[in-house]
């Protein structure tokens, strides 16, 4: 993990949060009410511009070898519309070192075409040392 | 106030390629075993925001969402295995078979 990634920017462009998209996630999901949940949590923000993003050695340069998501957390102001377009920014919020492990904080920040939130959240990701 | 837990949830590997396909995350740890031995796991392992979403897709079952939720992922959960989730005074967890608690999420209501 790149230890001078803080202020990153991985991603930043329009996504839209297509239905197809929804009913997939909530297929994922797999009960009555997958729909409703999949419309509250369709992306994982480290992955939404590509998980490319996170492992290249130019953005968090996680090493997937070596790592485990260890939290998430998740605010919302609403739920997702099915067909609505967002604009996303993903971003390094945090690296630091502890304990000879590495931990990445990636927070993702979903706005409507008003600028207003819809969804915020942050993906702690640990990378063990190498060894 | 603790309740008892939810119908049993079974991730099976056919549901960990959905939510990949959904999310676009195709870190070989979820599909490729050779991988997953090589970073010191038994076999691949469910992503760990499909697990929250499983627990938050239990514990909400279809009503308004929360305002904040903040999970920690404290095991790794393997294909196959049994999960239930169990509310708690502030939340809930996804929990093993065996008892081991795989996610803890701190849940607030708007």
């Amino acid at each position: 993990m790149r230890i001078d990634a803080k202020g990153a920017i991985l991603f930043e462009g329009e996504q839209v949060v297509s239905a197809e998209h929804v009913r997939n996630m909530a297929a994922a999901i797999g009960t009555a009410t997958g729909t409703a949940t999949a419309a509250l949590v369709p992306f994982f923000g480290p992955t939404v511009g590509g998980e490319s993003t996170v492992t290249d050695p130019a953005g968090l340069g996680l090493d997937l070898s070596r790592a485990l998501l260890a939290g998430l957390s998740y605010q919302w102001a609403r739920a997702f519309i099915p067909d609505e377009t967002v604009h996303v920014r993903v971003i390094v919020d945090d690296v630091r070192v502890k304990g000879g492990n590495t931990f990445g904080v990636v927070a993702a920040e979903f706005t409507d075409g008003g600028g207003s939130l819809v969804h915020r959240q942050t993906a702690t990701f640990i990378e063990r040392g190498a060894a | 106030m603790p309740a008892e837990p939810t119908t049993p949830i079974q991730v099976t590997r056919t549901r960990i390629a959905r939510y990949a396909a959904a999310v676009q995350d195709f870190n070989p740890v979820h599909f490729d075993d050779d991988f997953a031995v090589a970073a010191g796991l038994p076999s691949v392992i469910v992503q760990g925001p499909f697990t929250v979403a499983l627990l938050l897709d239990a514990v909400l079952a279809g009503a308004a969402g929360p305002a904040t939720v903040e999970a920690r992922l404290s095991a790794p959960v393997f294909p196959g295995e049994n999960l239930a989730v169990v509310t708690t005074d502030t939340g809930a967890e996804l929990r093993k078979a065996d008892g081991t608690v795989a996610v803890t999420a701190v849940i607030r209501k708007a």
